[in-house]
């Protein structure tokens, strides 16, 4: 799977996949290989959920791409 | 008439325009009425007619003034025109020197706020078609506003507290008095350069309509509508409408609501997701498990057993048709072997040693051994073998007599 796969499709398609299943309306093959699918989406969702937390930064230069980190006052 | 003083027209110009510029009223006035004949020179220079019902005054607005106008005055305009009389010589003319125009009635600021609508709105800047979405979870957030106040702080926060994954960049603006609408549009256009957020909010929070000026300035409108990069206006408070909210991919009411809007909250996207996998996992496990169930129900089914039961009856057939194919083959066989039988009783009849066994003999020439059927082979002397059943004589032909027939 792409990294710039969105979360949103790919949690989407996991859904799509376990409606899919539940619906029963498939074959054998076909059940084997979205399961799979599924797994591979479940886990890629799961990583993205549990990035580092994001940083605070703004902007110092204006014309360049100074940042440093920004506490709130 | 006293005097009999002569004066040029030049003179009687200066005398007059004199008289106007020094006069208390006619120095610092205000006069109202509607415009008409409005013409925006390309020197920069407005000329226009205001008039009522019964009379009209020609004025004229230098470029200096009318850079300051928040709005272009428009004909048939209810307006105060505040300034000064004076006398263009040349013509020998009295006008009205404006310094500034004011829309009767409404403030100049609204008026400005509905001519700059209703432009961008003509030009499709508003049109429902050309917003972006905003991404679903974004990995970088772009904020225009000020660094200090409330609506950064909320913004940020509510960001943090919904998904704390997600990067924020701050571009630090003014978000009022001068300069501050080229500020924010200069974020903007800064986000879109450096192609390092996904969604940009651009907002303050709430104040007066000038404190909240800058979004409404055509130069915010273009910079939100130009972006490349999803754009949430959060300016104000709820009733607050700027430009900048029409050219918006979103409006949020508020800078707290564009935080709540820019980000999922990330409790929710784990449970759905938890149970996405529990249920993908449970799934396929009653997917096969129904199969399972499924053959086994089908293995008993009257429709297999039919099948079953024919294959058996054809078994059985099978069994009629080979016995009868042996009961023929026997019955062809036993045919067979009595005329076989008969064959060989016929043979044996031929059988020359059958023959010696009834008491025949065969004579042979010694000689050659070859077998005599014929006087004709014989002579008086010749010696012959006598084959009988147990042995054989050797015997000289002493006479021989041939028949005649």
């Amino acid at each position: 799977m792409k990294n710039n796969t969105s979360f949103e499709k790919a949690l989407e398609r996991l859904e799509e996949i376990v409606r899919k299943l539940e619906s029963g309306d498939i074959s054998l093959d076909e059940s084997i290989e979205i399961y799979q699918e599924g797994i591979t989406l479940s886990k890629y969702c799961s990583q993205k959920l549990n990035e580092a937390e994001g940083k605070v930064m703004t902007i110092m230069n204006k014309n360049g791409n100074n940042m440093e980190e920004f506490k709130i006052s | 008439m006293s005097s009999n003083k002569v004066l040029t027209v030049k003179q009687v110009n200066d005398y007059i325009k004199n008289i106007m510029e020094n006069d208390i009223l006619l120095s610092h006035i205000s006069v109202k009425g509607e415009i008409s004949n409005f013409k925006l020179h390309s020197s920069g220079h407005a000329y226009f007619t205001l008039k009522d019902s019964d009379s009209r005054i020609k004025c004229v607005m230098f470029k200096s003034n009318c850079m300051k106008l928040k709005f272009i005055p428009e004909d048939g305009l209810a307006v105060i025109v505040r300034g000064h009389f004076s006398v263009y010589d040349r013509d020998g003319q009295y006008q009205l020197y404006a310094e500034d125009i004011a829309p009767e009635g409404t403030g100049a600021l609204y008026k400005a706020y509905e001519q700059l609508k209703k432009k961008l709105a003509a030009e499709g800047c508003f049109d429902s078609d050309i917003k972006k979405k905003i991404p679903f979870l974004p990995q970088n957030v772009g904020i225009v506003t000020s660094p200090t106040g409330a609506a950064v702080r909320d913004i940020i926060s509510i960001i943090k507290r919904r998904c704390p994954i997600v990067n924020i960049i701050l571009y630090p603006v003014q978000v009022q008095g001068e300069g501050s609408a080229f500020e924010i549009s200069e974020g903007i256009k800064y986000f879109n350069k450096e192609k390092n957020v996904d969604v940009i909010i651009a907002g303050r929070g709430g104040g007066s309509i000038e404190e909240l000026w800058a979004f409404n300035e055509e130069i915010v409108a273009r910079a939100i509508y130009e972006s490349e990069i999803p754009v949430i206006s959060a300016v104000g408070h709820e009733t607050d409408f700027t430009i900048a909210d029409f050219t918006a991919d979103i409006r949020a009411a508020t800078p707290s609501a564009a935080a709540e809007l820019v980000v999922p909250d990330i409790k929710t996207l784990i449970s759905r997701l938890s149970q996405a996998s529990y249920q993908l996992n449970n799934a396929i496990n009653n997917f096969i498990s129904e199969r399972k169930i499924k053959i086994e129900y089908i293995s008993r089914d009257s429709a297999f057993r039919k099948v079953e039961q024919k294959i058996m009856n054809y078994n059985q057939t099978l069994d009629i048709l080979n016995r009868d194919l042996e009961n023929k083959l026997l019955e062809l066989l036993k045919n067979n072997k009595n005329k076989l039988i008969m064959n060989i009783e016929k043979l044996d009849i031929l059988n020359p040693a059958s023959a010696i066994l009834r008491g025949y003999a065969v004579i042979r020439k010694q000689e050659n051994k070859s077998i005599i059927s014929s006087v004709d082979q014989l002579e008086s002397g010749s010696i012959i073998e006598i084959e009988l059943k147990d042995g054989t004589v050797s015997a000289s032909v002493e006479a021989k007599q041939k028949k005649a027939f």
